[in-house]
């Protein structure tokens, strides 16, 4: 009985001092995890609400040990998203020191959507008999042309241009990549054609755009006013069929 | 043009600076452009980047509107242009355009697009290059 009893007691007191140890041993990663916490908050203040609070709380080893992973992948997120920025600021400051490359390519782009330049400076560039193939989005009045093939700035410099066949195409794609556009069947297509310093031509036709959504290679009657209203009052030029 | 031969006349004429819109609309409209104002005739760069774009169409689901084909088809449908043996040489702003087609030998033919009400298909207009010449007193 006497035997029994010390094993017993023999048993429990080791049970007791593993269970210390384990206690023990979350106790510091607790510890650890929570200075680490710390040190990464005041390191990286902006990144504190992506840290879940588990870290924080639990003394579970499991969640612990995630947790640390998680850590990791915050951390290289923002060091990813550090790099990240100086490479496109690196990117913003040689496209600044280069002025003439990035006119040339916002002279291009003829929009009501957030333009990097107005469309009457961009337009007072072109030399005369200048064609934009354009796209109107009738449900937001957005609208948006790009250069085509042919058009010239008056300072010769050479520019980017959309094709003349199939050219609506390669315009909506860029209409859509801007607003994030979903339905693109309610599109209108039409063409703007530099007359003189201050007027617009436009016309109508259109088979990748018009024919695809409205069964004509000509845009519906019933949009045309309303597309040449919102050019006049982008542009500031008087817009004629 | 890769893999594709320019007719000589036509190399001739990019060079000389003959290769121009006529000015008779007239004899434009007779051979199926609609918007005979607008025709222009492509220099080797328009080409190039016009004939891209009609591959890129095919490729981006506009086969059936404007009826394009990308290779690969043992007989091609009536009316249709396959985009990988063709050259665009004009083009209007408005998606009409004159190819040169060598689907049936080295030798290409002249078509142009042809709207059926729905969809576009392609009609013959030459079956040479100089007989186009001669059509359109070039």
């Amino acid at each position: 009985m006497k035997i029994v009893l010390n094993n017993w007691i023999c048993k429990s007191s080791n049970f007791v001092s593993i269970v210390s140890m384990q206690v023990l041993i979350k106790f510091f990663l607790c510890l650890i995890m929570t200075i680490s916490i710390v040190m990464m908050q005041l390191c990286f203040p902006a990144n504190a609400e992506n840290i879940p609070e588990s870290c924080i709380s639990s003394s579970n080893l499991k969640v612990t040990v995630l947790s640390i992973s998680q850590l990791g992948l915050v951390h290289h997120a923002r060091m990813h998203r550090i790099e990240h920025s100086k490479h496109k600021q690196e990117k913003t400051q040689s496209r600044d020191q280069d002025p003439s490359s990035r006119r040339r390519n916002e002279v291009t782009t003829l929009t009501n959507v957030s333009p990097d330049i107005s469309a009457s400076n961009a337009l007072s560039e072109y030399n005369v008999d200048s064609a934009f193939s354009g796209i109107y989005h009738p449900p937001t009045k957005q609208w948006m042309a790009l250069a085509s093939e042919g058009a010239s700035l008056k300072t010769a410099q050479p520019i980017s241009t959309v094709a003349q066949f199939g050219g609506h195409a390669q315009v909506e794609r860029a209409l859509v990549t801007k607003t994030g556009l979903v339905n693109v069947r309610e599109n209108v297509a039409f063409v703007l054609i530099l007359e003189n310093a201050n007027t617009l031509r436009i016309k109508w036709n259109s088979i990748s755009v018009n024919q695809r959504n409205f069964g004509d290679r000509a845009a519906p009657r019933h949009y045309r006013a309303i597309i040449m209203e919102a050019i006049r009052n982008e542009t500031g030029y008087r817009v004629i069929e | 043009m890769k893999d594709l031969p320019l007719p000589n006349l036509l190399v001739e004429m990019l060079n000389s600076g003959r290769w121009k819109a006529p000015d008779d609309k007239e004899l434009i409209k007779k051979i199926g452009i609609e918007d005979a104002d607008d025709l222009s005739f492509l220099s080797l760069a328009g080409m190039e980047s016009n004939t891209n774009q009609l591959r890129q169409l095919a490729l981006n689901g506009y086969s059936d509107l404007m009826g394009l084909c990308s290779g690969n088809v043992e007989l091609l449908p009536e009316g249709y242009l396959d985009v990988t043996k063709a050259i665009v040489i004009a083009a209007t702003y408005g998606d009409e355009a004159l190819c040169l087609d060598y689907s049936n030998s080295i030798e290409p033919k002249i078509v142009v697009t042809n709207n059926t009400g729905s969809s576009t298909r392609w009609l013959l207009v030459a079956e040479n290059f100089e007989k186009f010449v001669e059509i359109l007193g070039l």
